[in-house]
């Protein structure tokens, strides 16, 4: 933890426990990226709407020297793309279109735009080897603007291009025979910013800023973001709603406070390749916060400063969608 | 079901276990992390960071401003920066830095972990010539060379440029990285001692 003066005060959590199963409510997951409307009122999730145009991702097969091992770097991104196209309770009806040649990132909005991974483009952030990799997403300030696919935007917030570019000055291993950072626990990362995910302070996600060498199976944390985004139509897994409010003992709310719900049992809920692990958000301005995504448990829920090892700066942009400097972390953990 | 709780200070001996066991439980994490997927950085130790910069500077943000670059293709946020000192480098009194991300004609591109800065922030600037061959400059490893200060209630002055310590585990070793938060006072002297001829 980091130094600093703590307020000794007295955090207090009240407590909604999950009694919503099934139920789909509007989201504001802390784990996607806020993007508020132009013309005011409250910050939008950033997500893509695929029924206004096909989301598909485009490769450059172009790859230099950087990039060893025996799998190709299509079968990593789409593997990367399985991963997390097999979330339960989440639809992403994103395919692989054709191969492209582009070496340039960005959008246009007079249109001929792809979603494009790349391994050999270059810019300021090739410079340093310890960049591994960029996620370039544009997305609309208000609806009614070119959505750049020969359409209009729907709604401020929406994704209307995402690019992957990984850092032709950084060694990657696709897998055996390969040598360096393993490419799909970057990829899977990259994918899920792709989709509109933020950073999240629970250790064990995917979208967690720090990887392990080897990392590619999402967390409970990661399904419960991603399935909230992009809910399915018919619910593959139960899940419910925590939700509360954190204030200080003179009642003020505490905005950006991490709550996270650690389950307290053994038991495995979501089954399949789904790594266990406690499931977060960050609290509102007023203090009120909704742990969506949980699946029936034992919970302990805690409500912590995001002071280290995530801080302020990894998902500053969610402090600037409601208008406030930064996060508060002037308080102590608590727990129920 | 709605339960209320109102929660009295925890007992100490219940809020030193959690914390241990929070404690435990990140740094045997830490033990296996090899690098950052933030946008995705493996962190660059401070020295490492002033002996690629052309110039080091403890600066305070003006004013920012985003537009599209010429290609119209992807928009950049510039910062006009007040230079109070140059540690590495020769500075003029302001500074102008050039950033991925931001918002522009109706339009906002981002870049996960990119950090924009708000006018009087002030920072610690590890600095090289950007792309853009404007005269504009950009941040050595992305964002780690943008060191936050902090002037502490106890009057000591700190930096941190977000990415934590931690121990990574490279090529079947731990390398511990010290970067990161730090006084100010220290980070003048590891860049002063990295800079020597």
């Amino acid at each position: 933890m980091s130094v600093r003066r703590e307020r000794r005060a007295i955090v207090v959590i009240s407590l909604l426990l999950a009694v919503a199963f099934l139920l789909v409510m509007p989201a504001f997951p802390w784990l996607a990226q806020f993007t508020p409307p132009s013309g005011g009122g409250a910050p939008a999730a950033d997500h893509w709407d695929f029924s206004a145009f096909p989301v598909v991702w485009n490769l450059n097969p172009q790859k230099g020297s950087n990039i060893t091992g025996g799998r190709a770097v299509a079968d990593v991104m789409q593997a990367s793309f399985n991963t997390w196209q097999a979330a339960p309770n989440a639809a992403l009806p994103v395919t692989r279109g054709s191969d492209v040649g582009d070496t340039s990132a960005g959008f246009s909005a007079s249109g001929n735009n792809t979603n494009l991974i790349c391994f050999v483009c270059q810019g300021d952030f090739t410079r340093d080897a310890e960049t591994l990799a960029v996620t370039i997403t544009t997305i609309e300030n208000a609806s009614g603007g070119s959505d750049g696919h020969g359409g209009r935007s729907r709604f401020a917030g929406q994704i209307i291009d995402a690019d992957i570019l990984f850092n032709p000055a950084h060694q990657f291993s696709t897998g055996a025979g390969g040598t360096g950072q393993d490419l799909q626990t970057v990829a899977t990362h990259e994918v899920g910013h792709f989709f509109g995910l933020d950073h999240s302070a629970v250790v064990r996600a995917i979208m967690f800023p720090f990887a392990p060498p080897s990392e590619t199976a999402l967390s409970y944390d990661d399904v419960a973001g991603i399935s909230q985004l992009y809910p399915k139509a018919s619910a593959d897994v139960a899940l419910g709603t925590i939700s509360g409010t954190v204030r200080f003992a003179g009642g003020g709310g505490v905005f950006g406070a991490h709550v996270f719900a650690e389950s307290a049992t053994g038991n495995q809920p979501i089954g399949g390749n789904i790594r266990k692990s406690p499931i977060g958000t960050m609290s509102l301005p007023d203090g009120s916060y909704q742990i969506r995504g949980v699946p029936p448990d034992s919970y302990i829920v805690v409500a912590e400063p995001l002071d280290s090892p995530v801080g302020n700066g990894d998902i500053q942009g969610y402090a600037r969608a409601f208008g406030q400097g930064s996060v508060q972390t002037n308080f102590t953990t608590r727990w129920h | 079901m709605r339960a209320e709780l109102q929660v009295p200070r925890p007992r100490r001996t219940r809020n030193d276990k959690l914390k241990e066991f929070l404690r435990v439980s990140v740094s045997l994490w830490w033990m296996l992390i090899g690098s950052a997927t933030a946008t995705t950085v493996s962190p660059i130790a401070v020295e490492e960071l002033a002996r690629r910069a052309d110039v080091v500077v403890e600066a305070r943000a003006v004013r920012s401003w985003s537009q599209w670059d010429e290609g119209q293709h992807l928009i950049y946020t510039y910062t006009r920066f007040a230079v109070g000192r140059a540690l590495k480098g020769a500075a003029g009194p302001a500074i102008v830095v050039r950033q991925m991300g931001g918002t522009a004609g109706g339009y906002t591109q981002k870049v996960a972990g990119v950090r924009q800065w708000t006018p009087g922030e002030e920072s610690v600037l590890f600095l090289r010539a950007s792309d853009a061959r404007d005269g504009s400059m950009a941040v050595v490893g992305l964002m780690q060379g943008s060191f936050v200060v902090v002037h502490e209630a106890s009057g000591e002055t700190t930096v941190s440029n977000g990415v934590p310590e931690v121990s990574s585990f490279e090529r079947g070793a731990v390398r511990t990285y010290t970067g990161s938060r730090m006084t100010l006072r220290e980070l003048e002297r590891r860049v002063g001692r990295a800079v020597q001829p």
